[in-house]
């Protein structure tokens, strides 16, 4: 079956004319075409994909572009496992739409985006070359872009989606560069070849090629100090922020760093930025969490700071484990989003868990499914979370220096405390029961089945344990050879401080038990006690502006809108234009005289240009 | 035949719209282009592709013998492809003119037609002296088109843009006599044979070969037009009636591309290369300035004029890397900045004839009220933006590769005129699409012939995105030959 994996994406883009053109006539205004699609790009992807794993290789050529080489698709063990995921939880979020987008007139913009948006993806993780990968990666953009900016007359959708779009843009450009760079130097966009070749390149240049690659990973995966888009990215439908966190976009841009890894690995310079950006990430996006009361926002800063963990893991050479943490993520996050759809669906899209609170008593499905999601992003046994999340620290410690395991290990404190704040308000709180006008309901079958097939595997996943993590790393290829247990010996020679000490037998209770308290703590502060009022603290504020992140976007966007902009068009007007008017007062004369001319009648000017065509061909026959 | 069969069917149906009376011209012209795209089609299938850098096609008539001037029409692969570009865009024009030209049909469609003439002779013709005439007789009916159909400040737009267009011409006569002479006075033989005069070059000092080619550069980047010759441009296209900044933007501007290329460096390869890096200075100084004054534009039609400057701007990148990959990007862009802008004023001309205007805040919130037009404003943009998957990718990626190629690190910083580009496009769909929805009575939707305007170059947008190949590599062999 591997041989047809080429027709995984594009049986999903097939969705999106069909939505576009024929949606509006079928069941669902286009989400039964949708589901097809996606369904039967899963089931191809499922044994094309396990073939992959098993070890075969799939490979095809195209010359796409003309000039610079071959593009076409390659489908390897890391890109078969990537391909079942992104099917499987794509297929799950389309299905959980067809009960959640049920009411919206805009359906057939909305699968088609949608359909083209995991096509897309599925692309990208099985492209054989740059071109291929950053095609892909760019109209992950635009799908993020329209999608986020679904409900185009909501003012925060429209900021939030340019935010988006422009943000990533700008990581875009850069992946660009180094693409260009790579292939001016290299002579090919071939990733294997790529892989194969940085002795031959100076070590600047690879340096300097690697980071552009990790800017590109910043923008797309929403990391320091690119990562502002993620959280506006809420105003999208639910389901879109999902197929966003889970499936799709900020995935592609660690799968990324992954694939490029023993490129990269060349530049212990890049390595250690992938790392602390990381590292960085994942601690300063948890803080954010915490002062935060709209459900969907406190779920995006946790992505942010997971993904973080992936770059961390990644940076440090633990490739497989990044990879594994964002598997398990995936299927987490899907399901903690899709929650939080199910709980917005039955309260009018209330957001604010203030005004949530009480909903454990209608809700006990859908809050029993978001408990798992919870237990696991927590990393609380025996969920996927805690083993993926303790191989993330476990590389932290083994390869990192003391900043970045203490970074490591804080935030799964931090993160069990802000992902229980938010369980408890939303489902028990001080308040007994909700309004009124709210009329909570449980969430119909439709969405109910995409829950507990997201809630069994991350327990499958979490059962399976170190196996899959043997397989993932195996399937990334690095745990064969060059590396030992995916774990390269790079820390030493790039740590920026001292490395830590701890017993490896000691790694994995410390985490558990900074866990533990987190949600201890959340749990006295959100359940037992009524939450305190820290509005007024500084520290409140500073985390509510995003450490100026918003600030500054908003000024540099201000910046070129009002000042920088304005200021050109009056210079080209008054300046440039000014001279060139200046200059062409002589010409004014002719204007004059060309004004005499115009007399308004048709047969005048007929006749002028008839003259004139005379006059050149009475010139060209002397 | 089949070359002057191209070049003078629009200028025939031309006659006989015009004879054919006001109501019926524009059907006239209809047919007149749509038959024009298909014998273009049919041009471009029997072109001989893998050896696009030959002239092919060639017919040569011996004309006013005592200066050797000789009607000399060919085509290579660059020339083939803008034919292309020239009777596509031609269609969507006539179409788009449909419902906006109200007035003194009969004439109009009689000057469209000649301008179609016009420009195809540009492209075809391979004797100086002809080239000069067919660039001349496009001048002459663009000037009336937007001084008599244009909008409040029409005379002053016609009149700048005659005078700027002509100081290029002026200098490119000069050269071209020049040229002529200098072959003569070195060989003895008067002729205006374009492959006879590359040359010419060889005959004349370095320095000469360069103060002749600079000045015939800089007639054609007034025309391109860079920055700062560019001042023309915004007025003449926001008087211009829509349908006539299509050709404006789609062709006029790439008569100056292409007379870099065929002439510029065909006539003075030498020298040429030796003032590439000023090009593609001027290129890149082109992108960021019109981008940045983009940004803020609050006439549409202003800002997609603005878009064409930036675009062309990486054209001229492309162009003076002098680099093979460069010029592929170049050419590519000129076909798909052709299309993607085209599109895109005509769009402008289908707001303006529902709300009378281009201004931004006058045309925005009408998403729910005209999708079909919402969804084609935003493929535009993102075609702009160069989004992959359609045409505006391929162009940028070879045109910045030539410039990586050729400049190295200093074209790093380059990209960030990419980022510009998106900002302004962006920016603008957010203007226009997003935000509180409006309704209106003169808010229909686009009707057919709309449609059908904008869906021609939006296919060719979306081919040449989604399969660049054979397009690059057409250019690839052009180029090859042309830069050695």
């Amino acid at each position: 079956m591997i041989q047809y994996a080429y027709l995984v994406p594009l049986i999903s883009f097939l969705g999106f004319p069909l939505c576009l053109l024929f949606g509006r006539r079928t069941w669902e205004k286009g989400g039964g075409i949708a589901i097809v699609l996606v369904g039967l790009s899963l089931i191809l992807s499922i044994p094309a994909g396990m073939e992959a794993i098993e070890g075969k290789e799939f490979l095809i050529k195209l010359n796409w572009m003309g000039l610079v080489g071959f593009s076409g698709i390659y489908v390897d063990g890391a890109a078969g496992l990537m391909l079942i995921a992104v099917s499987w939880v794509s297929f799950l979020i389309v299905m959980f739409s067809l009960g959640y987008m049920h009411e919206d007139p805009g359906r057939p913009r909305y699968y088609a985006l949608i359909c083209l948006f995991i096509g897309a993806m599925q692309l990208f993780v099985i492209s054989l070359d740059m071109v291929t990968m950053f095609v892909a990666w760019e109209i992950m953009g635009f799908c993020s872009y329209a999608l986020i900016g679904f409900w185009y007359e909501r003012m925060p959708a429209m900021r939030g989606s340019l935010k988006a779009f422009l943000t990533t843009r700008i990581g875009d450009v850069f992946l660009l560069a180094a693409m260009l760079l790579v292939y001016l130097n290299l002579g090919t966009l071939n990733i294997v070849r790529i892989n194969s070749s940085p002795p031959q390149l100076s070590r600047s240049l690879v340096t300097m090629i690697s980071i552009f690659m990790l800017i590109g990973a910043i923008g797309k995966s929403s990391q320091i100090p690119l990562w502002g888009w993620l959280w506006e990215a809420m105003e999208g439908p639910t389901t879109v922020s999902a197929l966003i966190h889970a499936a799709t976009m900020v995935n592609a841009g660690v799968y990324l760093m992954a694939r490029m890894f023993p490129f990269i690995s060349s530049s212990n310079t890049a390595l250690l930025a992938t790392s602390y950006v990381g590292g960085l990430t994942a601690f300063l996006a948890a803080t954010l969490a915490f002062t935060e009361y709209d459900i969907k926002r406190v779920l995006a800063y946790s992505t942010i700071s997971q993904l973080g963990y992936m770059l961390l893991a990644i940076g440090l050479g633990g490739v497989g484990r990044g990879v594994f943490h964002l598997l398990s993520h995936s299927s987490f996050k899907a399901l903690l989003f899709l929650c939080s759809g199910a709980v917005l669906h039955a309260t009018l899209d209330t957001r604010d868990m203030r005004k949530l609170g009480g909903l454990w008593r209608s809700m006990k499905l859908t809050a029993m499914a978001m408990l798992v999601g919870s237990l696991s992003l927590a990393g609380i046994p025996p969920f996927s979370g805690f083993f993926s999340k303790g191989l993330v620290i476990e590389t932290a410690a083994v390869n990192g220096d003391t900043v970045l395991y203490l970074l490591a290990a804080i935030t799964s404190a931090l993160t069990a405390f802000y992902i229980f704040r938010m369980w408890f308000m939303t489902f028990f709180g001080w308040r007994e029961r909700p309004p009124e006008e709210f009329h909570v309901h449980e969430a119909p079958k439709i969405m109910l089945i995409p829950l507990y097939a997201l809630v069994a595997t991350t327990v499958a996943l979490s059962f399976l344990g170190e196996d899959v993590m043997v397989q993932v790393s195996s399937a990334m290829g690095y745990l064969s050879s060059k590396y030992s247990e995916g774990v390269v010996e790079i820390g030493k020679a790039v740590a920026l401080v001292s490395r830590v000490r701890i017993p490896k037998l000691l790694i994995e209770p410390i985490t558990l038990t900074l866990a533990v308290m987190g949600l201890a703590l959340a749990t006295y502060m959100y359940y037992i006690s009524r939450p305190p009022d820290l509005t007024r603290t500084f520290l409140f504020k500073l985390l509510d502006e995003k450490y100026g992140t918003d600030i500054f976007c908003y000024g540099l966007a201000a910046l070129f809108r009002e000042h920088l902009s304005p200021f050109m068009i009056w210079f080209d007007r008054k300046i440039v234009d000014g001279v060139v008017n200046a200059l062409g007062r002589e010409f004014l004369i002719l204007g004059d005289y060309m004004r005499r001319i115009h007399t308004g009648v048709v047969q005048d000017y007929v006749e002028i240009l008839a003259l004139g065509i005379v006059l050149l061909l009475l010139l060209m026959l002397l | 035949m089949l070359l002057s069969l191209i070049v003078w069917l629009p200028a025939i149906f031309g006659v006989i719209a015009y004879l054919s009376g006001e109501r019926r011209s524009k059907h006239v012209t209809l047919l007149g282009a749509v038959l024009d795209l298909v014998l273009a089609l049919y041009l471009s299938v029997s072109f001989n592709w893998s050896e696009a850098y030959r002239m092919q096609f060639t017919e040569v008539y011996p004309w006013i013998r005592m200066f050797g001037v000789s009607y000399k029409l060919s085509v290579d692969g660059l020339s083939m492809t803008l034919v292309l570009l020239t009777t596509i865009l031609f269609v969507s024009s006539a179409l788009g003119s449909m419902r906006i030209i109200k007035e003194r049909n009969a004439l109009y469609n009689l000057l469209l037609m000649v301008l179609q003439t016009g420009i195809l002779g540009v492209f075809v013709s391979m004797d100086l002296f002809i080239f000069f005439l067919f660039w001349e007789v496009e001048l002459i009916p663009m000037y009336f088109l937007i001084a008599i159909w244009g909008s409040e400040n029409r005379r002053y737009a016609a009149i700048k843009f005659f005078i700027f267009t002509h100081i290029g011409s002026l200098l490119m006569f000069f050269t071209f006599i020049f040229i002529h002479l200098k072959y003569f006075w070195t060989t003895g033989i008067r002729t205006f044979d374009y492959s006879t005069l590359t040359a010419a070059e060889g005959y004349m000092p370095l320095t000469l070969a360069k103060i002749l080619c600079s000045l015939l550069i800089i007639g054609y980047l007034i025309k391109v037009p860079s920055v700062p010759l560019h001042t023309w441009l915004p007025d003449a296209h926001v008087e211009a009636p829509s349908p006539i900044s299509v050709i404006l933007a789609g062709l006029l501007l790439k008569t100056g591309g292409y007379g870099i290329l065929r002439m510029g460096y065909g006539l003075f390869p030498k020298a040429a290369a030796s003032i590439s890096t000023w090009i593609a200075g001027l290129g890149a100084l082109s992108l960021f300035y019109a981008s940045l004054v983009a940004i803020s534009q609050i006439n549409l039609k202003r800002l997609v004029a603005y878009s064409s400057i930036a675009h062309m701007g990486v054209f001229l990148v492309g162009i003076g890397s002098h680099t093979v990959i460069g010029w592929v990007g170049a050419m590519f862009m000129m076909f798909s900045h052709g299309l993607i802008n085209g599109m895109l004023f005509n769009m402008c001309g289908f707001y303006k004839y529902r709300f009378h205007s281009y201004d931004i805040p006058i045309l925005k919130g009408f998403t729910k009220a005209m999708p079909i037009s919402s969804a084609f404003l935003v493929f535009g943009g993102m075609a702009s933006l160069g989004l992959p998957g359609l045409s505006g990718f391929p162009a940028e990626f070879f045109s910045f590769m030539g410039a990586f190629k050729a400049f190295g690190y200093v074209a790093i910083p380059l990209i960030a005129g990419l980022l510009l580009n998106a900002a302004y496009n962006l920016w603008m769909i957010q203007r226009m699409i997003f935000g509180e929805q409006r309704y209106e009575d003169e808010a229909e939707d686009l009707v057919v012939t709309e449609i059908v305007a904008l869906l021609i170059p939006s296919a060719f947008i979306i081919l040449l995105g989604v399969y660049p190949a054979p397009l690059a590599e057409l250019y690839r062999v052009v180029a090859l030959n042309m830069i050695g």
